[in-house]
C-alpha cells in the first residue's frame, strides 16, 4: 500500500505554550478494534502476545513505549502506534482512522484548570488519574480525553474539528494564564 | 440533571440524547397485525410516575441506555444498558 505522509490537522499551528501549559500535536497511527461476536478472548490474547499489553477495561489506557491501547467506547478499543493489525483482523473488525482524528497532548502544572473550562468531566486528580481515559465533550465536540501523567493529557477530536479545538484550547489556556497573573 | 451511565459513571445530561419511550425495544413480530404495529409505532402512554426511556450516550461511550425516571419528581432512578433488554 502507498505510504502516505503525515499532514498536520491543525495546520502546523502547534506547539504553543501559554502560561505554564503547552500543547503539541501528536503524529500517530490510530486503529479502532471491535472484536467479532464471541472473539473477545482471542482479541485480548493477540494484544497480550504481540504488544505485551492487557486488554483495556472501561476507562483504562495502557502503553508500552510509544504503543498505546485504550478503551474507546462501549464496543471498541483504540490502538495507537505500532499494532499487530493482520493478526487482530482475524478476530476483530479493525479500522484505520488515523486520518479521522486530531490528537493533541496538553501538559503543564495548570493543565487541569484548562481542561476544567472545556469539559464537564470531573478533572480533579483523585477522579481522573494517570492511566485513565474517558469519552466526553470538549466544548461541543465529541472527544476522547486520556490522562498520560499527572499533568499531561491527550485530547482527541474529529479531524474536521481541529481548528475549533485549537481555538477552544487557546482561549482556555489564555484565560487560565490571565487569572494566574492577577492572583 | 445527571444520568448514571453503567459504563462511564455519573455524567452531565448534555452528553446524552433522548430517544423516546423504551417500548421501542419491544419490536413486534414482522407478521403481527396492523393494530399491533400501529400501537408499537404510534401509541404511547403518558404516565404521571415512573417511566422507562431510551437515551443515547452520544458524546460518551456511545451506548444506548434504558433510563428509569419519575415524570412527577423528575428523579432519575436507574440507568442500564439497552442491549441487556433487547429481545
Amino acid at each position: 500500500m502507498v505510504e502516505l505522509s503525515f499532514l498536520s490537522a491543525t495546520g502546523n499551528k502547534l506547539p504553543i505554550k501559554i502560561g505554564n501549559v503547552s500543547a503539541t500535536e501528536v503524529n500517530a497511527t490510530l486503529h479502532l478494534v471491535a472484536p467479532f461476536h464471541g472473539k473477545s478472548t482471542q482479541a485480548a490474547t493477540v494484544v497480550k502476545r504481540e504488544m505485551g499489553l492487557d486488554w483495556p477495561g472501561v476507562h483504562e489506557l495502557k502503553h508500552r513505549g510509544k504503543s498505546y491501547v485504550l478503551w474507546f467506547d462501549h464496543s471498541h478499543i483504540a490502538v495507537m502506534g505500532e499494532a499487530p493489525l493482520a493478526k487482530l483482523a482475524r478476530v476483530a473488525a479493525v479500522t484505520d482512522v488515523s486520518d479521522g482524528w486530531c490528537i493533541v497532548d496538553v501538559y503543564g502544572s495548570d493543565v487541569r484548570d484548562v481542561l476544567a473550562r472545556l469539559t464537564p468531566l470531573d478533572i480533579r486528580e483523585q477522579h481522573f488519574k494517570a492511566g485513565m481515559t474517558q469519552r466526553s465533550m470538549i466544548m461541543h465536540m465529541q472527544a476522547s480525553i486520556s490522562c498520560l501523567e499527572k499533568s499531561q493529557f491527550r485530547l482527541m477530536v474529529f479531524r474536521s474539528m481541529a481548528r475549533t479545538l485549537l481555538h477552544d484550547l487557546t482561549t482556555a489556556m489564555e484565560s487560565v494564564a490571565a487569572r494566574a497573573q492577577k492572583v | 440533571m445527571r444520568i448514571e451511565c453503567p459504563l462511564c459513571g455519573s455524567r452531565d445530561r448534555r452528553e446524552f440524547y433522548y430517544a423516546g419511550h423504551a417500548s421501542a425495544l419491544e419490536r413486534p413480530d414482522p407478521a403481527a397485525s396492523a393494530e399491533i404495529w400501529d400501537n408499537y409505532l404510534h401509541i404511547r402512554e403518558n404516565l404521571a410516575g415512573v417511566t422507562n426511556d431510551l437515551w443515547h450516550h452520544e458524546t460518551g461511550c456511545g451506548a444506548w441506555l434504558v433510563v428509569t425516571r419519575d415524570t412527577v419528581s423528575h428523579a432519575v432512578l436507574l440507568a442500564r444498558l439497552a442491549k441487556r433488554d433487547k429481545k
